[in-house]
């Protein structure tokens, strides 16, 4: 029997040589692994149907793990920035904007232009509606772009984003407010004069970072308590150790 | 061979039934077009009123946010302004017709003048007037009424008469505290007053003050009878009402919304 055996394996062997093989790695992993006699030969009988529902189930494991590593990986992606490195790093050499003076006491509005052409305000400082309406003090200027902002600005026509300038000279702070709203705050070298920009969807500036005017900061969002996107920029100026805010349109030539 | 006969009228009848078939069209197409042109300003809802942030104007209706859109009455004229849009709805309410769409933030508008804010500063019609006011009345041709902020640090206001070819100013009325709206009606003078510190309000018929049991957001004239509504603000638990104003005080009107016009 034995002889016929091995004359039958040889002959498998010349006809079929991969498939010989592959069937002989199949019988020594079946039958270490199912200590059944003839558990190897029959798996190799069945080698087509077994081959296919492994190859079915090793797909399907990858599918599975590929639809949770998505629904797992994408919120922690998104709140990391990490995707913002590739995107908004390489808005932010395309917009810098050489119309900004440089200076530490702000004189342009935030969209750029000149005086108040590429802005319209929709809520003044200590705009009296506003008290009225949430009962504090609005100690900023609510800005939305005009028509000619949209008609003129090179900025927007390179990204059509509403790209948000530094109107001074000075050091970042980046940070989320007690509402939600991404806030950007730009302080002079002297420490005596801030700019604050709030309800960002975007930032493109770090804690830390030194920047000049006209660096863009942020796009225009309508991030934290805020009914609509807009810009709300804020001056405060140094008064004895506190911030005291002061009407931005006073500044703005 | 016999000549055909067309018709056995003469030649002055044949131009007589014409000109009679052109006068018929004529009258036709004008009654139609009268007719026509008067359906369209029909309108089926005859009611202006806002409730929960929507205003219905008669067929017409508008969201209006608590924060930063406005309304301004000058009757007949009612003013939607939607700054973020940079947007003015103006509404005729005698004719019952939308006026006009204008693309600035308007403080008033009587009779195609308008007073609006564009930048740091009112204009009326193309005029500078040098102020920014924050709430506004068209007096007459030559006088504007002008709520502006008096400190720039804090909310006090005051109401001034500007003169609009001059620009001059006269104060008319100043306060420690928030003038919220300014009206005219024949020719007394209204407006509001909010205590920032106690939250009482009060509403001034020429310097005479009556107090009120809310917020004076917005003087309006309904039917010859003089009104205010007071919006949503977390100043009055967030809830619009309307009161009827006359010299024994401020009445608060029932039910639900604030209406404008019926």
């Amino acid at each position: 029997m034995n002889f016929l055996k091995k004359i039958k394996n040889i002959h498998d062997f010349k006809n079929d040589p991969f498939g010989f093989i592959i069937d002989s790695i199949i019988i020594i992993v079946v039958n270490l692994l199912i200590p059944i006699p003839l558990s190897g030969r029959i798996v190799t009988q069945l080698r087509g149907p077994v081959l296919g529902f492994l190859t079915s189930l090793l797909v399907f494991s990858l599918f599975i793990l590929t639809v949770i590593g998505t629904l797992l990986m994408t919120p922690l992606l998104m709140t990391s920035g990490f995707l913002k490195t590739f995107t908004l790093a390489s808005e932010s050499t395309l917009m810098a904007d050489n119309g900004f003076h440089e200076a530490s006491f702000p004189s342009q509005n935030p969209f750029g232009g000149s005086g108040l052409n590429y802005c319209t305000v929709s809520a003044y400082f200590m705009d009296s509606n506003y008290y009225l309406t949430f009962g504090k003090n609005h100690t900023g200027v609510d800005l939305v772009p005009s028509d000619s902002y949209f008609a003129n600005s090179n900025a927007y026509k390179a990204t059509k984003k509403i790209v948000i300038f530094s109107t001074i000279n000075g050091k970042v702070n980046h940070y989320v407010d007690s509402e939600g709203g991404e806030t950007v705050e730009v302080t002079n070298s002297d420490n005596s004069l801030k700019v604050m920009f709030i309800h960002f969807s975007d930032v493109l500036v770090n804690s830390g970072d030194t920047i000049k005017a006209g660096t863009p900061v942020g796009i225009m969002g309508s991030t934290g308590f805020s009914t609509g996107a807009h810009v709300h920029y804020e001056i405060r100026i140094n008064s004895g150790g506190s911030w005291l805010a002061v009407n931005p349109l006073s500044y703005i030539q | 061979m016999k000549d055909v006969e067309l018709n056995p009228l003469n030649s002055n009848l044949r131009h007589l039934l014409q000109w009679g078939v052109i006068l018929i069209l004529a009258l036709f197409l004008i009654v139609y077009f009268v007719f026509l042109s008067k359906g369209q300003n029909k309108t089926k809802n005859n009611t202006v009123y806002l409730q929960n942030g929507n205003l219905q104007v008669f067929d017409d209706k508008i969201a209006v946010s608590q924060f930063p859109d406005k309304l301004a009455f000058h009757y007949p004229y009612l003013v939607i302004i939607k700054p973020t849009q940079k947007t003015s709805i103006i509404y005729n309410l005698e004719e019952k017709r939308l006026e006009k769409n204008i693309k600035e933030i308007v403080l008033d508008y009587y009779k195609g003048n308008l007073l609006f804010n564009r930048g740091a500063t009112t204009f009326y019609n193309k005029q500078d007037l040098g102020v920014l006011c924050e709430k506004a009345f068209i007096k007459s041709q030559s006088e504007i009424l002008c709520v502006t902020n008096q400190y720039v640090k804090e909310n006090n206001s005051k109401l001034v008469s500007i003169n609009i070819k001059t620009r001059e100013q006269k104060i008319i009325y100043s306060s420690s505290n928030l003038i919220t709206d300014v009206s005219v009606m024949g020719n007394d003078i209204y407006f509001g007053e909010a205590e920032i510190q106690t939250h009482n309000n009060y509403i001034y018929i020429n310097n005479k003050r009556i107090e009120t049991p809310d917020i004076v957001s917005l003087i309006y004239q309904m039917n010859g009878e003089l009104y205010f509504a007071s919006f949503k603000s977390v100043l009055n638990n967030q809830k619009e009402s309307s009161y009827l104003v006359n010299k024994n005080g401020a009445f608060k009107k029932e039910g639900e919304g604030i209406l404008f016009y019926k």
